[in-house]
């Protein structure tokens, strides 16, 4: 059965030569948009469109198919089968189902007269569709040669070709050879059976005498005359018709367009229907907006590598080395794995020094970084305040997130932090179309200012609520929900006020994998090596204060390099160094003797793994990298930042690591005190640390690609 | 910090006041004006549309006379409706645009449909946010018990003069509150609140009940005018301005789109803008305008 009866099934009549034409109509009659599918000529009749016309009868068109003459139920003239034939037929059939204006689509030959009657009758049509186009012999040089070639017999041994010959004499195997040749997919069976049972309903002779007729077709120049719009679609793995022709048509139509379905034969409108479907539908309806781009691809799914857009929060430089780490190992478990990168700096920078792919569109994401800045002042940053007024700018590049998806089809999309996109997802959940992994190593809004029912206490619980409802009631949108860490490195606290605690919902709902470093400790267990490999002396003890990516921390060095003289007075010995970032100028802290200023270090946790000593902000990623090679530090907390104020600390009090300060309490001297007393301490007690979590880590996630 | 800064400011003296209006996105694009709707709110209304808009479209921005970066005036003239529309026309006049889509919300939609009457010629297409302007009148002019006080204000009771002038904290709260009645809307709420403390009372209480708040055109009549396409989006849980007005317009004009956001309140573009974006945005790609359409007779 068919999926769609048509409404009036008739015959026009050619009035020149009086050739009568076989169409059917489908749809609504009183329908407002119409589309006239032409047939492959003589060769292949109307149900070449069977997968296209049900669909556009339910979009509402008035939709007509005819059989080409020599072919199906239309008549079979011995001769007759020119381009101006067809174009007669084409609008024969129009009148004849009272179709004033439609769309054409056709395929191969039908530009001919397709374009024909849109250059001679331009209020009769609307659009242009021409999938496949065999327009003409564009090099008209050959013109003759290529005519005596198809006339000629060919020799005994010759193989079945596009000939009158092996159309007169063999045209049942050559229509098997041509139907393999159109359908070079893979699993293509059923489109060829179709391809060869159709074949039957014409014969060899109506077919030769169309390719001999037809052949003389309108020269390229009477294709700059068609001004309706025009969208032309190919496959780049047409062998029947070169899809280069369509490249050079598109550039004879003022303002046509070009999709090339990538790894798609010559009858995508079979093979692929669903992309071609609905590629004609958006031309068609789309209006006067114009696509940025006049060509653009589209590849079959099967032929597609697995790809991943991994959404890199810009926040602190520790998430992209772990993200980079992660990314490692999944390459491992699914080698063939291209991965693209949602980013911005400081963070890009960081990928494209390790060589990873800059999704371009990253150019267009808000800066996450410089509003951070904006709302940090004397070591002070309130994230949570900061965070809520950043809405804006998480929402804008949330929908350069939604741009880019919808350009690619990813398999898979990875956020480490990239709140927005989650957030955003929970709030659209009919915008998911990929298997999506969240990834965190903050868990749990918590107030600086506890006071019960002060209005920070009350605005985080509802920030966290809402995460809670967003999961329950949309368990699909996070296929996997990655904590890195343990659990019992969350803080013991609840979400807020009659919310669970954050532990148990962890629990429940993320899989905790351990923190994630993006080195293996037992590299730099050798420190002396280490050192010499990095251009110390060895010998010499080494003090590392660090502030991040960013210029928060710009008072906290002010503060180490004011107690140095009194550190250094006390050990001589000690070299410092310190880090100023890409955002503070080394400029404008003083030399000093002893101490060493540096605007950056590249993978500056070499150099804190063998430091004696660290000081650094209460930042999650530097602490870690000193906690997981086992030295001591000192970490200052940036004040109402409640993430380094609570989750921070309370992750490395269960590792039993580091010493914490309070900025604030901090003067010169207590600081070189602290630093005198922590130097070369003893680190033995801290918990060890799983180095696994990038392979646990990869593993969740590969699962998603691999079953 | 803004997700993107304006590519062009300034303030305008047009139609008698100060106006002050912000540019985004390749002045090569088409372009699109979003109108400010009441006084009690300016252009960062537009905040979470903004930086979408401006990656297709040359959006264009200002602010109504007495909040945000216009002339703080109490000034009854300065709310005609009809002053406050072309001051729209005038800030595209300037920027030297012909042709602009506009996006009215509240307030506003009236603006904007009044200028697709009035200027056919200069305005592409409407998209109408939270609409109040039906059949029945371009707005609902506050009755007699505005200006009465009363023992105690409960609910909407709280839009009174009297309230305003000695509870404006607690109006802003109850009313931004009721704008956006869905779940975990803080963040809309504060924003709206922090906008509203950038007007004062006087102004407010001007803006709605200044002469000429309505045009001499009818709705009616505009609606027998407009030609450009019109899309209506409107929540099914608007406290401000019931749906049964955009309702209303679509039975007077079925031509005319209506998407409804069902369970949403009036705070649409903030609470709303991951949907609200991608219906202007498609909206604006789509809109029917094309010389395409008009066949080029040709022998």
């Amino acid at each position: 059965m068919r999926a769609c009866e048509p409404v009036v099934s008739r015959f026009a009549v050619n009035p020149v030569d009086g050739v009568r034409i076989h169409y059917d109509v489908f749809g609504r009659e009183n329908a407002e948009r119409a589309i006239v599918f032409s047939p492959a000529g003589s060769y292949i009749h109307s149900r070449l469109w069977k997968a296209q016309v049900p669909w556009f009868v339910q979009l509402g068109y008035r939709v007509v198919t005819w059989d080409g003459r020599g072919t199906g139920q239309s008549e079979r003239p011995p001769a007759g089968y020119s381009v101006e034939h067809f174009a007669g037929d084409l609008l024969a059939v129009m009148d004849a189902a009272g179709v004033q204006r439609a769309a054409l689509v056709g395929i191969t030959w039908a530009i001919r007269w397709m374009a024909r009657v849109a250059v001679h009758h331009p209020e009769r049509v609307s659009h242009l569709v021409s999938v496949s186009s065999f327009p003409t012999n564009f090099d008209t040089s050959r013109h003759a040669a290529i005519n005596e070639w198809f006339l000629a017999e060919p020799e005994p041994d010759e193989e079945l070709d596009w000939r009158a010959h092996s159309m007169r004499h063999d045209y049942r195997a050559l229509n098997e050879k041509i139907a393999h040749d159109d359908f070079p997919e893979p699993h293509s069976t059923k489109q060829i059976d179709d391809f060869i049972a159709w074949t039957f309903e014409s014969s060899g002779e109506s077919l030769a005498a169309s390719c001999m007729e037809m052949f003389e077709s309108d020269p390229v120049s009477a294709y700059r005359q068609v001004s309706c719009p025009t969208l032309l679609i190919h496959g780049d793995a047409d062998i029947s018709v070169d899809p280069a022709i369509s490249q050079k048509l598109q550039a004879e139509i003022p303002g046509s367009e070009l999709l090339v379905l990538q790894q798609s034969g010559h009858v995508p409108v079979a093979r692929d229907p669903v992309r071609v479907n609905l590629a004609i539908r958006e031309f068609i309806e789309r209006g006067a907006a114009r696509p940025a781009t006049r060509v653009r691809h589209w590849q079959r799914a099967m032929g597609r590598p697995r790809r991943a857009l991994f959404i890199s929060s810009p926040i602190g430089l520790g998430h992209v080395q772990r993200d980079l780490a992660i990314a490692r190992e999944l390459r491992q478990i699914v080698p063939d794995l291209q991965i693209d990168w949602l980013a911005q700096p400081p963070v890009r920078g960081v990928l494209e020094r390790a060589g990873e792919m800059i999704h371009p569109l990253s150019d267009y994401l808000a800066s996450e970084s410089a509003h951070w800045e904006s709302a940090a002042s004397d070591h002070r940053l309130h994230c949570f305040n900061a965070f809520r007024e950043m809405d804006e700018i998480l929402l804008a590049n949330f929908m350069v997130f939604l741009e880019a998806v919808r350009e690619t089809p990813y398999d898979l999309w990875l956020g480490d932090e990239a709140w927005e996109v989650d957030h955003f997802l929970h709030e659209n959940p009919e915008l998911k179309t990929a298997p999506y992994v969240f990834m965190t190593d903050f868990l749990g809004w918590l107030p600086i200012d506890d006071t019960p029912g002060s209005r920070e206490a009350f605005l985080t619980a509802d920030y966290n609520a809402e995460m809670i409802e967003h999961i329950a009631r949309f368990p699909y949108i996070r296929d996997r929900a990655i904590y890195f860490g343990d659990y019992d490195d969350i803080v013991p606290d609840r979400f807020g006020p009659d919310l669970p605690l954050i532990r148990d919902w962890a629990r429940e709902h993320m899989s905790a994998v351990g923190y994630v470093v993006p080195f293996a400790p037992a590299n730099y267990l050798d420190t002396r090596a280490v050192r010499e490999r990095l251009g110390y002396d060895p010998d010499q003890p080494l003090m590392i204060a660090t502030v991040g990516g960013t210029d928060v921390g710009r008072h906290l060095l002010d503060k180490v390099c004011a107690a140095w003289p009194l550190i250094h007075r006390e050990r001589p010995d000690l070299r410092g160094i310190v880090v100023t970032g890409p955002r503070i100028d080394p400029e404008t802290i003083p030399e000093q003797p002893g101490l060493t200023v540096r605007p950056y270090i590249h993978d500056l946790y070499e150099h804190l793994a063998v430091a004696d000593l660290g000081i650094v902000q209460g930042g999650l990623g530097t602490t870690m990298e000193l906690t997981v090679n086992r030295r001591p530090f000192l970490y200052f907390p940036l004040r109402d930042h409640c993430e380094q104020v609570f989750h921070v600390a309370h992750r490395l009090d269960h590792y039993g690591a580091g010493v914490r300060m309070d900025y604030a309490a901090t003067t010169r001297e207590s600081l070189a005190e602290a630093a005198l007393a922590t130097i070369d301490g003893d680190t033995s007690e801290y918990r060890q640390h799983d180095p696994t979590g990038a392979q646990r880590a990869a593993g969740l996630i590969a699962e998603l690609l691999q079953r | 910090m803004r997700a993107i800064e304006p590519n062009g400011s300034g303030r305008l003296h047009t139609h008698g006041f100060s106006i002050g209006y912000e540019t985004f996105g390749d002045p090569a694009n088409p372009a699109v004006l979003l109108l400010p709707p009441w006084q009690i709110v300016h252009s960062r209304i537009w905040k979470m549309q903004v930086p979408y808009l401006a990656r297709s479209y040359r959006v264009i921005t200002f602010d109504p006379p007495g909040n945000g970066s216009s002339e703080r005036t109490a000034e009854p003239a300065a709310f005609e409706f009809e002053r406050v529309s072309r001051q729209g026309i005038a800030i595209l006049d300037h920027l030297d645009i012909d042709r602009s889509s506009v996006v009215g919300f509240s307030r506003s939609c009236a603006y904007a449909l009044w200028l697709a009457a009035t200027f056919p010629e200069r305005i592409e297409g409407v998209v109408l946010l939270a609409n109040g302007v039906s059949r029945e009148g371009w707005t609902r002019p506050p009755g007699p018990e505005f200006f009465q006080p009363r023992e105690t204000y409960t609910g909407w009771e709280k839009q009174n003069a009297h309230y305003w002038r000695q509870h404006y904290d607690d109006w802003l709260e109850f009313f931004f509150t009721e704008l956006n009645p869905e779940p975990h809307s803080t963040r809309p709420i504060d924003d709206g609140v922090a906008w509203g403390h950038e007007t004062t009372v006087d102004i407010l209480i001007a803006s709605l009940t200044a002469p000429g708040l309505a045009p001499s055109l009818s709705v009616r009549d505009a609606l027998a005018r407009i030609e450009c396409p019109v899309l209506i989006i409107h929540g099914t849980d608007d406290r401000r301005l019931p749906i049964a007005a955009s309702y209303d317009l679509i039975a007077a004009r079925p031509d005319w789109e209506l998407v409804v956001m069902e369970g949403c309140g009036h705070g649409l573009p903030g609470r709303h803008p991951v949907a609200v974006n991608q219906l202007i945005g498609d909206f604006l790609r789509q809109r029917a305008m094309s010389d395409w359409e008009i066949p080029r007779a040709r022998m």
